[in-house]
This record gives structure tokens, sequence and C-alpha cells, in this order.
């Protein structure tokens, strides 16, 4: 009762100094953040973005006095260019369909097994940590044709001549999705972890099989973690860079190796901003898509 | 179950940080002289080729001046773009001194991005008048090293293969190669004297018909660096590539059943072509051009030059530091072609399309 008295004049003035004061809540905690991404990440961008609408003098060179569309005229009337954006889209929907087609069985089996969960939990995340450059000289020589997978296709008569795994799509998409996948999988155990295994019993008890209960059961209720695992499989596969070209090659001609060929080759920043802005706004275009097929999910979940 | 776990994450996550602690140092200390505390920033290629300018240039430079040398690594178009974005920012170049190739040294002067070298050029002449190939690029820096363009080939494939030891570049289109051959890109100093070697013409029309070529070949790998056409041939995906005589040297050095050939260019029996150099310029705007200037004309001394081949089977360009180089060491004799049977390109009917050539093979090869 007396350290109530004592402190009410006390606390009452503290009541009315916060008053005054401006509200500090959790979210405030992100204007640092928020600071922090725009000046060091989004204003370069911006900055680059603009010369997209500027005029290529000389290599190197570009006029911003001058606010044109010429560049992204270039870009949508060459059928080079367009086959470039074409080419990047279908590697971006090739990753989809092999990430999600690996990346869910994979979760589901650490999600649900209480025994491997461990062990394949530190394998993913190990995977994870690996530097991107081991990772794609490993494959380079694993999928070259003189290398161990050509040699057991060879061996088990599956082909005479051997597969041209590297220095194509293939290659492209193999080691760009090793480089994805841990975070997919990663994505997609808490998600599964929060559907009920009483689910799958129930279906079980009514006749379905293992394979039918996940299909019917488990991935609609995992719907949203699904459409998040490809958002972040194609924002990746469409800005990745040093996989494609190391091992893709000069047939995987996708949008990021042409906008640096643009700045070291030809130096024409213009083109090169025109391109990642274009590049951009499909990976905006497709995340605004997923968002609101996610919205739809949840709604109708 | 959980602790094992969590002990082993600690494990690897230490092992991580302590393999990232790990660097190399691309700094030569400065061994004594008057400019300690300067520090010239040298753009190159990396590996073998800085690390061979360390032990024979950079040494005698760092004992001469005592400033100290920083190496940028980077192919000589990627060091270019850093120039070109400094230069249009107005900011300091991030390197002093650019090494560079024909191709190279030619859209860097064409763009004012080096520095002229009438400062140090009669030096050059003076001190090191026996450099033979003269500057492509008239008023910039002479070459300190020579390359041809040659085949280097698998032996034992072509043996296995049944195919003909190579001798034009024509050869490269024999149907038993297709999916086994290697060509540099267009990025590359490689990529246009491969395309002069199979059209053997530098001329506009010629160089189209040549990416036409290049664009009909089925090859392996259109590679932008050296260093994964070696490891190609070396895993033995590739059986024949298109390269400078110094890196298909060094296939042979390392022990790799490859032999190398200078084939004749299509429709003509000069070989090669002899194709390319190695600058060394200082860079427009640098401040410190004088050391700059002094690290150059330590990359002419035949000395440096001799032992710059050893290191890394590319020519030097001075005469006397070549013949030395034969006397001291007769099995180079195979290495150095005639001269005067070799092709050279002539540059100034090439520089002036560079952006149209390197656009037309853009769209072309490899697709």
């Amino acid at each position: 009762m007396t350290a109530l008295s004592a402190s009410g004049p006390t606390g009452a003035r503290d009541t009315e100094a916060r008053r005054h004061l401006p509200r500090l809540t959790w979210r405030s905690l992100v204007i640092p953040l928020v600071a922090f991404q725009f000046l060091l990440c989004f204003a370069p961008q911006l900055y680059f973005y603009r010369l997209g609408l500027a005029e290529n003098v000389s290599p190197g060179v570009v006029d911003t006095s001058v606010l044109t569309f010429e560049n992204f005229r270039e870009i949508f009337s060459d059928p080079f260019y367009r086959s470039v954006i074409l080419k990047t889209l279908q590697f971006g929907a090739m990753m989809v369909v092999v990430c999600g087609v690996l990346g869910f069985p994979l979760a589901y089996v650490i999600s649900r097994s209480d025994r491997l969960r461990a062990p394949l939990l530190l394998i993913v995340l190990v995977t994870s940590f690996m530097s991107v450059i081991v990772k794609v000289l490993g494959w380079r020589i694993l999928l070259g044709d003189s290398g161990p997978i050509n040699d057991v296709l060879r061996f088990l008569h599956l082909t005479d001549d051997p597969l041209r795994l590297v220095n194509s799509m293939t290659g492209a998409v193999i080691g760009t999705a090793h480089a994805v996948l841990p975070f997919v999988v990663l994505l997609l155990v808490p998600v599964i972890d929060q559907v009920p295994r009483q689910l799958e019993h129930a279906a079980a008890g009514l006749g379905a099989s293992r394979a039918r209960a996940l299909v019917n059961v488990v991935v609609p209720e995992c719907r949203a973690g699904l459409i998040g695992g490809a958002l972040i499989t194609f924002a990746y596969a469409m800005g990745s860079f040093t996989t494609p070209s190391l091992l893709g090659g000069k047939s995987t001609l996708i949008l990021p190796i042409l906008i640096r060929q643009q700045v070291t080759t030809t130096v024409d920043y213009a083109l090169a901003a025109a391109l990642s802005l274009t590049l951009m706004v499909i990976v905006l275009i497709v995340t605004i898509i997923a968002l609101r097929l996610t919205r739809t999910t949840r709604v109708s979940v | 179950m959980k602790r094992p776990f969590r002990v082993a994450t600690a494990v690897v996550a230490a092992a991580l940080v302590f393999a990232g602690c790990g660097s190399d140092d691309e700094t030569t200390a400065a061994s004594g002289g008057q400019q300690e505390d300067r520090v010239l920033r040298v753009g190159m290629y990396g590996g073998s080729w800085t690390e061979a300018v360390k032990e024979t240039a950079a040494k005698a430079f760092t004992e001469a001046t005592g400033a100290r040398v920083e190496y940028v690594e980077g192919n000589p178009s990627d060091l270019a773009a850093k120039v070109y974005a400094s230069a249009a920012q107005g900011s300091d170049p991030p390197i002093d001194l650019i090494e560079t190739d024909t191709q190279t040294q030619s859209q860097l002067a064409e763009r004012g991005a080096l520095m002229p070298t009438s400062e140090y050029a009669d030096k050059a002449e003076d001190t090191f008048g026996s450099v033979e190939t003269p500057p492509v690029n008239d008023g910039y820096a002479p070459p300190h090293c020579d390359w041809y363009i040659a085949m280097v080939y698998n032996t034992e494939k072509f043996e296995k293969a049944n195919l003909p030891v190579p001798t034009s570049w024509d050869d490269l289109f024999d149907p038993k190669l297709a999916g086994h051959v290697a060509i540099p890109d267009i990025a590359t100093a490689m990529g246009v004297p491969t395309i002069f070697g199979v059209s053997g013409d530098e001329s506009p029309a010629g160089m189209t018909k040549g990416i036409e070529r290049l664009a009909k070949l089925d090859a392996y790998s259109v590679y932008s660096s050296s260093s994964d056409m070696s490891s190609d041939f070396a895993n033995g995906n590739v059986w024949a590539a298109s390269a400078t005589d110094g890196r298909a040297w060094q296939l042979v050095d390392d022990g790799q059943p490859a032999k190398v050939v200078y084939p004749t260019i299509a429709g003509s029996d000069k070989i090669g072509p002899l194709a390319g150099n190695c600058y060394l310029d200082v860079v427009k705007g640098s401040k410190n051009a004088d050391l700059g200037a002094e690290f150059i004309k330590a990359t002419y001394a035949d000395r440096a030059q001799v032992d710059f081949a050893k290191l890394t089977a590319y020519l030097p360009s001075s005469p006397t530091a070549l013949k030395t180089l034969v006397e001291e060491n007769p099995d180079w004799t195979e290495r150095v072609p005639d001269r005067a049977e070799a092709a050279e390109m002539d540059w100034s009917q090439i520089v002036p399309n560079l952006d149209k050539i390197v656009d037309q093979f853009n769209r072309a090869v490899g697709r």
C-alpha cells in the first residue's frame, strides 16, 4: 500500500511523459532494417534501373538527361532478346518443377521420420553451407561426357553416346536445383509439421494408400508452403548467374548472363539496365500472382 | 538424438568459420627502397600468371622502388568494365595498371581509358629496344609477351577414334570430333583470332563467315575461362581445343596426353595466327603513373621475360629474350613457330567492328 501510494504521482507523471514520446512498438524494430535495405539495396538498384530509360552514348557512357523507351523497344522487338526472356522463364519453370518434385518428398520424410529427421536436416544444412563454386566444380566432373554418371549410363547400355549434361540446360537445372533445394526443404518441413498426422491415419483408415493420402491429404494442406517454395525457387533461378553460366554454358543464355555480357563485353549500361528492369518486373509479376494464389488458398483452407 | 545433432551442427559451423578465415595474401611486401608507403594496384589474370609476374617483374620493381604491389585479379574484359565504370562516374580508377590483350587494349585505347605511353615509351625504346612486336595501338605500351592461337589435342582420344593429326583449323569440323571440341568465347582474347582461324579473313564479311562456321560446330564448350577448358581437357571431355599456345603447352607440361599444333588458317598456308600480345598499360587517371611506367619497364627486361616464359609457357616479346630462352632450353625450339610462316591479323580492320562482331557471336554461337 505504501509502495502504491509512493509510486502514485510518479507513475502518473511517467504515463504522461510516455504519452508525449513516439510510441515504440515491435514494428519499430524493422525501421533500421528497412532503412538499411533502402540505402544499400534499393537506392543503387533504382539508380541502375534509371539508366534503362536513358541513352547509351558510347561504351560506358550513358546520357541520363534523355528519357527514352528505346532500350525496351529494342528488347521486345528483337527476336534474340525475346528468345532470351523465354529461355529465362523456361529455366525458372523447370527449376520450380524439379525443386517441387524433389523437395517435397524429402521434406515429408524429414518431417515424418523421427529417426531420420536429425541426420537428414544436418545433410540439408551442410549442403546449403557449401560454396556454390565447389558444388558447380563437382557437378562439372560428375556430369561430364567422361564423368561417372555417363559412365554408369553407358555401362547399363542405357545410352551409346554420352548424354550432354554439361553446357546444357540440363546441367544448369541440376546445379541450380542443388543450390536452392535446401532452402525449399527447410521452408517445407515446418509446413508439413503443422499438418496433423491424424489426417493421414484417418485417410488410411478409410482405405487410402500412403501415396494417395500424401497426394490427396497432405499436399493440399501444404499448398501455401508449396507456393512459397516455388516462389523462392523461381526468384532464385531468375537471378542466378554463376551456376547456369558454368554448367549451362553458351546454350543456357538467360537474362542474368546476358546482362553481364552487356556490362562487361559490350559495355552498354543502358541496355543492361533495361534488361535488369525487365527481369525484375517479370519476377514481381510472378510474385504477385503467387501471393494472390496463397491468399486464395488460405481463404479456401 | 537432439544432442549429437547440435554438436555436429556446431562442429560444422566452426569448421566453416575457420575455413572462411583463410585468405590469399595478394600483396607483395616492400623490400626496401624509397617509396614503401606507395601501393601500385595491378589488374591482371590470377593464378599462375600473377604468380609468375610476382616472381619476375614485380620482384625487380619492388627492389628498385620499394613500392608495394597489390594485385586485382580478373580477365581483361572484366577489369576493363571496372575501368569504364569508374571513368563514367568520374571517380579514381580502381587499378593503376591493366593487363590486356590486343583486343582489349584496342578498345580501351579507342575509348580513351588508357594513358598514352609517351612518357615512358621512349625510355622503353632506349632501354629495351629489343622489343620486337610493335604496339598495335600506336602510342600505347608495346607487349611484354606474345602468343599464337594453337590447337591442343588429346593424343589418346585421337588415336582411339582414329583421327588424323590436325593440321588445319578446318580439322575442328571433323564429324568424329563433334561434341568434343572447345572454342573460346568472344569475351576472351582468343575469340576473334579463332574466328579468323576458321575464316582466314578479318574483314567484316570474313568475320561473319567465321562466326557462321563456328555456329555450326558441335562444340562441347564455348569457354570463357582457359582454366575451364584445361579442366575439361584433363577430364577427357574435350579432345581438341583452340587456345593460346601458352595455355596449350601448359597442358603438355602438366603431363596430359596432349600435343600442340599450329594449324593453317582456312584458305591459306599461313599458320596461327600470331594472335595477340600481352600488354600492361597505365589506366587514365591513375595517381601512380610513374610507378606504373617503372613496373611496365620491368616486364620488358630480357631476364624477366625469359623467366616469365618458363613459368607460364608464354613467349617473350623480346627477340633477345627469346634467343636466350631457346639457348637455355633447347626443347623450346618446337614452341617457337617461324614468324615468317605465321599470319598476323590486321586489327585495324577488326577494332572498328568489334561491337558488331561480339553481338553476332553472342547471338549465333553455342545456342
